[in-house]
């Protein structure tokens, strides 16, 4: 029940952000700069806005599947981490098919290298991104549910996923699922390694250096195009 | 063919120069020269290799193989902007113009090649620019900002900008294309009145009536190979490149 | 009262030099950097250890930290000539993120989580800023100076060639720009400006540490140069007064309450933020639509 409260919110968050924030700025000239400025705004002003209404604290939400059990002997694993798994491929091959098997998604892959393109065929880049906003949002809505049983949800923590969701963006490559996949796969497994093994304070600022060397030596990332200036 | 070769210096010397990209021959074996003072002309359907060409002048391309002289010297492993300080320049088809610039500060941006803190001759500079702005009738609109400015004045705009550089090889990518029959013909005027001055100009060009007007010779280009090259009647006249031009093939 | 007020002047002054150091390279270059407070801090880390350690002269600290921020730079220039604004934006942020955890890391130099305390006035030629009017003087002086050399770098030819390289920097090489030499130097005079904003702040306050140069900060200071103006000489200064003077103004009014306030403040920002780039992109001072490339 409230898992889909919570995605009815998110997507209809999303779908009015795009159709009147976004439209609106992209009217008059939608450069890059104005609409990451407008998009930074917007972060800043519902970081506060949650923080303001539900507090700073930390806030998790228990269930019978974040108990961890003993698979092994000395390894503890709960069985929320086995749904994490499984949800994260799920989406995955739903994306897939999505953007491969269906009109809409081969539009919206049409539209990231031609926006002047899909209106030849009579579609429009603002109903598009629309649904680009629409979709996005809906994955987000599971993701937030599961750290929310895992690790717990704070206002300030948006700072964070937007880090990591540019970082695996990046080095996986624009415009590549398998690469953003792949990335965060890596990114995560480095996160993890470094508190373990090294001094846990480097933890944060091992994705960013490894997102600072794909810069500087594979801008394209791992499976993306390149994109030198 | 006719290849007519006056006394004139020849100096751009592109010799069997190759270019591919992985599996697609972009340029092959393409040998031309252009000479100074002559208006020479690249035509060739779409995709045949015109501004890889000129990018392979600039230096934005390294050709596979093949050599460009340059006033008798290699352009070898240089980066675009050197090959700009030995005095060739190019426009763009996109034009490119420094759009939230001022019509002055375009032109006078491209005079200041060593742009570090103190600039000499500032003077003369100033005086160049007044110039120029008056050869293109852009002085009114010195204080407009680029994207503001009309579409004529923006081409003009793309030409004050290389006649500013003080190049002596100028490459120009469909300059005067959507021009009206008035600026088209100020355009021609000012053209002929540079390569007069010993300037030798390339340009790329679809139009035919624009390539009779502004052409001493032409070169047409077609999948990488330069098929012929001559005056442009001799060119123009030929049924078998007129075929190929109009995408009948053989 | 009157105390009150020359302390929120210096904290403008510093605030000032970053913003119109961060419009240098964000509104002239291009560059969207949000790591500016890195460079502030390394300023700021340089001042505190030379005057601790080694002398309290005024010219030598600001010099040295100019110097060190202007090297370290080169780590924000890099990337800047590898790669396009999206691109370039998180390899900032990256930087960001990885500076804060050497500042906090690295306690040696920079005392760690606890910080830095009890740096001393600055002295120059025998006197000692002691007295807080004085060093309202010497901040407002040095922001002087920065309007200056901004003025002077941003209306000159260096200007232009910045200017030509945002707006197509395919062009500008092609008409014998060296790029990336220039965004090199653009980026160095701005960090090294910046490390003097850092100079000045380690003196004033006389305690440093992490929480004043994190990516909050960075963000701070990006607002202050988009609500002000990118691209125009007073608009980051507009900004910063706009953005120094928020915080007091809330107070002032009663139906707020008071916890909220931080929050409040951000939200008000990131309002503005999000309306200016609606409606005025050019920001308060600027104005114009900035509009698509001819």
């Amino acid at each position: 029940m409230a898992a889909l409260a919570a995605t009815v919110a998110a997507s209809l968050f999303g779908v009015l952000l795009d159709r009147y924030v976004y439209a609106i700025i992209q009217r008059h000239e939608g450069s890059f700069f104005t609409v990451f400025v407008a998009s930074f705004g917007m972060a800043i002003i519902v970081q506060n806005l949650i923080a303001m209404i539900f507090d700073r604290g930390a806030v998790t939400v228990s269930t019978p599947l974040s108990k961890s059990l003993e698979v092994m002997p000395g390894l503890y694993v709960a069985p929320i981490a086995a749904v994490v798994i499984v949800c994260a491929i799920i989406f995955f091959v739903a994306l897939q098919w999505l953007l491969t098997k269906t009109n809409m998604g081969i539009a919206l892959r049409a539209l990231g290298e031609n926006p002047t393109l899909i209106e030849v065929y009579g579609l429009t880049p603002r109903l598009l991104s629309q649904y680009v906003f629409l979709i996005g949002s809906i994955l987000v809505v599971p993701a937030a549910i599961l750290t929310a049983a895992t690790s717990g949800l704070n206002p300030a923590m948006g700072n964070h996923v937007m880090l990591i969701s540019i970082a695996a963006t990046i080095v996986g490559g624009v415009g590549s699922l398998r690469g953003a996949a792949m990335a965060g796969l890596i990114l995560g497994m480095a996160e993890n390694l470094c508190l373990a093994v090294i001094d846990p304070q480097w933890s944060e600022a091992v994705t960013f250096v490894i997102l600072f060397l794909f810069i500087l030596f594979r801008p394209g990332g791992v499976y993306g195009r390149a994109v030198v200036s | 063919m006719t290849t007519s070769t006056s006394s004139q210096e020849i100096l751009l010397q592109i010799r069997n120069v190759n270019k591919n990209f992985g599996g697609l021959q972009a340029i092959d074996d393409v040998t031309l020269d252009l000479p100074a003072g002559v208006i020479t002309t690249l035509v060739g359907p779409n995709g045949a290799g015109k501004t890889t060409l000129f990018n392979l002048i600039t230096g934005h391309l390294i050709p596979s193989s093949g050599t460009i002289h340059w006033l008798g010297k290699p352009l070898k492993g240089f980066q675009p902007w050197q090959v700009a300080r030995l005095g060739i320049a190019r426009t763009f088809q996109d034009l490119r113009l420094y759009s939230q610039m001022t019509v002055e500060e375009n032109v006078m941006t491209v005079t200041e090649r060593n742009s570090w803190l103190w600039q000499g001759g500032r003077k003369a500079a100033e005086q160049r620019v007044t110039e120029i702005l008056t050869e293109t009738q852009l002085l009114d609109k010195r204080h407009e900002r680029a994207v503001d400015l009309a579409y004529a004045e923006r081409k003009f705009l793309s030409l004050a900008r290389i006649m500013a550089s003080e190049a002596k090889l100028w490459l120009l990518d469909e300059p005067a294309s959507g021009l009206d029959p008035r600026s088209f013909d100020r355009f021609v005027t000012l053209l002929r009145d540079y390569a007069k001055r010993g300037i030798t100009i390339c340009i790329i060009e679809h139009n035919l009536d624009i390539v009779i007007k502004l052409s001493d010779r032409v070169a047409f280009l077609d999948q990488g190979k330069l098929l012929a090259q001559g005056s442009s009647e001799d060119i123009l006249k030929d049924p078998h490149l007129a075929a190929i031009y109009f995408g009948e093939r053989a | 009262m009157i105390a009150y007020l020359q302390n929120i002047a210096v904290l403008f002054c510093i605030n000032a030099i970053l913003a119109l150091t961060l419009n240098f390279i964000m509104g002239y270059a291009g560059i969207f950097s949000l790591a500016h407070a890195i460079f502030f801090g390394v300023g700021a880390y340089a001042t505190a250890y030379i005057a601790m350690h080694a002398s309290d002269s005024l010219l030598l600290c600001m010099a040295a930290s100019a110097a060190i921020s202007a090297v370290l730079s080169m780590a924000l220039a890099l990337p800047a000539l590898r790669v396009r604004g999206e691109y370039f934006v998180a390899a900032s942020l990256g930087l960001q993120v990885i500076g804060v955890t050497i500042f906090s890391e690295w306690k040696s130099i920079t005392g760690g989580l606890g910080g830095m305390i009890g740096i001393p006035r600055p002295k120059l030629w025998g006197y000692t800023f002691n007295d807080d009017t004085a060093f309202l003087a010497l901040a407002l002086v040095v922001l002087g100076l920065v309007v200056g050399i901004t003025a002077l770098l941003v209306r000159g030819s260096f200007g232009r060639s910045l200017m030509a390289i945002r707006d197509s920097e395919s062009a500008a090489q092609t008409y014998g720009k060296h790029v990336n030499a220039i965004k090199t130097l653009s980026v160095a005079v701005a960090a090294g400006l910046a490390g003097v904003a850092g100079s000045l702040y380690a003196f004033y306050i006389s305690f440093i540490n992490v929480e004043s140069f994190m990516l909050e900060t960075s963000i701070l200071l990006m607002a202050m140069v988009i609500i002000g103006g990118t691209g125009t000489l007073f608009g980051p200064i507009v900004g910063a007064a706009l953005l120094m003077s928020l915080p007091a103004a809330l107070t002032y009014l009663p139906f707020l309450p008071p916890t909220e306030l931080g929050s409040i403040q951000q939200i008000i920002y990131g309002l503005a933020m999000v309306l200016l780039m609606m409606f005025r992109p050019g920001g308060l001072v600027g104005g114009r639509s900035k509009e698509k490339s001819a």
